[in-house]
């Protein structure tokens, strides 16, 4: 539901200046391995609506979307703070929240205190169901380590191209990881290199020019991607770091790419200088 | 009992990049799939179905759906136990199709009957799991076979796969209800089929465009009122608040509607 991009028949508190006041749940979460808990402390500030909760006619609620495991469910309370706990296999990659204050019964005389004069001083008509105020929304990353992919990277994975004897590498960025493929006389070498050694230099050859690559694709066409695991990944790394996040708003991939890897050529050079002595092959 | 076997993270991506850069579906379009077997392993999480458990019907020739109700079942009881997460996993779908079913999926989407230019996109849509928006998860082969029942599934029923029936009874449900935001509430879909169920005379002629005239309608009340709050008999009350423009509804004047939830 798009409510802040609609304009309802209706005053709602949280749509520009509808109505004076102010709802700002804040919200938390923590992932267990068989339960995953959301807590949301419902922060309201409107004498109708706060008398309203008081006498149960309205409720918070909050709405969790996981789309990728077709997971949809509304959690109500009328109580400010809230405990949700959902069996953590019911969620993966990105989980959706928002947050409304919705009418659990029809109310025919519905009038809000604070509400623009636009409005008038007439009361509406409100059904159960209707939102009455809207808190944002949020998300969050539910990153799963499924059977039989123990110890994989969370958005890439390498592999061979069995058609290709030798050349570059390529990237694939159409599937749930970016693909890095390697031809199969480079994917022999990868696979016998030490990695524990040599890992810095991996990243700087190989995973840093394809997540730079990847960033650039999200870059020069946001939607194309979203649905994608990677993509999702990516996103939330950028959105908890606000140098991250400067970075990407003025497009510099490469520097957001080199920032997510932690300055994989500073690590690549200390790497080289401590094993110039020992041999590239097991 | 033994554990599932999927194919690992890596293989089912190679096997992916190979039929995207093949020049034909050949190796599609044979008798058996020959799987690298170094790169298939076990998932501890889930119990592997005893063959008589999870033997499909093959589809006749000029009807392709027609076993579509009854293996939707079959897969949804020998996989009961399959948690969310793991039925998006794309690896757990590959081996399926590739190798538990590859007999019944090359029956069931003969790549032969696509034009040629066509088959390669074919094979991906219907043996890989490309994208975990619900679309692409739909249209695997066997995954959707296990995520209908999943969806429609209701244990409070006398036939709990009441609904499944229904939804099997018509080609749009999946465009109308699965593929839609709001039908990832449980509670939506299995109202929306229950009131078809529950009003078949009124169903009985132009079913398509009525239950595409209730799916726009309700669309647009999801559009400001929180549908997923409201309970199955209140979500019917609303859905018969239309009864009359359904009476009304004809093929022509419905067409489709993408939804924006």
């Amino acid at each position: 539901m798009k409510i802040s991009e609609l304009k309802l028949p209706y005053p709602v508190l949280g749509l520009g200046d509808e109505v004076s006041g102010d709802y700002s749940p804040i919200w938390g979460f923590d992932i267990g391995k068989s339960v995953t808990i959301i807590t949301v402390k419902h922060s309201l500030n409107n004498s109708t609506l706060e008398k309203f909760i008081k006498s149960k006619s309205v409720s918070f609620c909050t709405e969790v979307h996981c789309p990728h495991t077709v997971f949809r469910k509304i959690f109500k309370t009328t109580d400010s703070e809230q405990t949700i706990s959902i069996d953590s296999n019911h969620l993966r990659d990105k989980v959706l929240l928002t947050f409304f204050i919705i009418a659990t019964q029809d109310n025919e005389k519905y009038i809000i205190d604070g509400s623009n004069q636009d409005f008038g001083d007439e009361p509406f008509l409100v059904e159960k169901g209707d939102v009455l105020a809207y808190g944002g929304k949020a998300d969050f990353m539910a990153e799963k380590d499924l059977e039989g992919l123990k110890g994989s990277h969370p958005f890439l994975i390498i592999i061979e191209d069995e058609n290709r004897k030798e050349g570059p590498f390529e990237v694939e960025l159409d599937n749930h990881k970016l693909n890095i493929v390697l031809s199969k006389k480079d994917y022999k070498a990868y696979v016998n290199l030490p990695h524990k050694i040599w890992s810095p230099l991996l990243h700087t050859s190989l995973v840093l020019p394809a997540l730079a690559q990847a960033l650039q694709a999200m870059k020069n066409d946001p939607d194309a991607f979203s649905d994608l695991a990677w993509c999702q990944v990516l996103e939330k790394k950028m959105q908890e770091d606000m140098e991250l996040m400067r970075l990407w708003s003025q497009g510099k991939a490469l520097q957001v790419a080199q920032l997510l890897l932690q300055e994989p050529l500073t690590r690549a050079f200390a790497c080289l200088e401590q094993n110039q002595d020992l041999p590239t092959n097991s | 009992m033994a554990k599932q076997s999927i194919f690992t993270e890596k293989y089912t991506s190679t096997l992916l990049r190979e039929i995207l850069s093949a020049k034909d579906a050949s190796r599609y379009l044979r008798r058996n799939f020959s799987a690298n077997k170094d790169y298939i392993v076990s998932n501890l999480h889930i119990e592997q179905p005893t063959p008589q458990e999870i033997q499909l019907q093959m589809p006749p020739e000029k009807n392709l759906s027609f076993y579509d109700c009854e293996n939707s079942i079959r897969i949804h009881e020998a996989y009961k136990d399959l948690s969310l997460t793991q039925a998006t996993d794309p690896n757990f779908w590959a081996y399926l199709s590739h190798i538990t079913f590859w007999d019944y999926m090359r029956k069931r989407y003969p790549i032969e009957r696509q034009p040629q230019d066509k088959q390669i996109e074919y094979i991906t849509r219907h043996w890989f799991v490309r994208s975990l928006n619900s679309r692409k998860l739909f249209e695997h082969g066997i995954a959707f076979l296990w995520w209908t029942a999943h969806r429609t599934y209701d244990s409070t029923r006398e036939d709990p796969y009441e609904l499944t029936r229904e939804f099997f009874t018509m080609q749009d449900y999946i465009r109308l209800i699965l593929e839609q935001s709001i039908g990832h509430n449980e509670t939506y879909t299995h109202a929306f089929l229950e009131y078809v169920v529950e009003n078949p005379k009124l169903f009985n002629e132009q079913k398509n465009a009525k239950a595409r005239l209730l799916n726009r309608r309700m669309n647009l009340e999801g559009g400001f009122k929180i549908l997923c709050l409201l309970s199955k008999e209140e979500l019917k009350q609303r859905f018969s608040n239309y009864h009359d423009e359904i009476v009304k509804a004809r093929r022509e004047n419905t067409a489709p509607s993408k939804v924006e939830e």
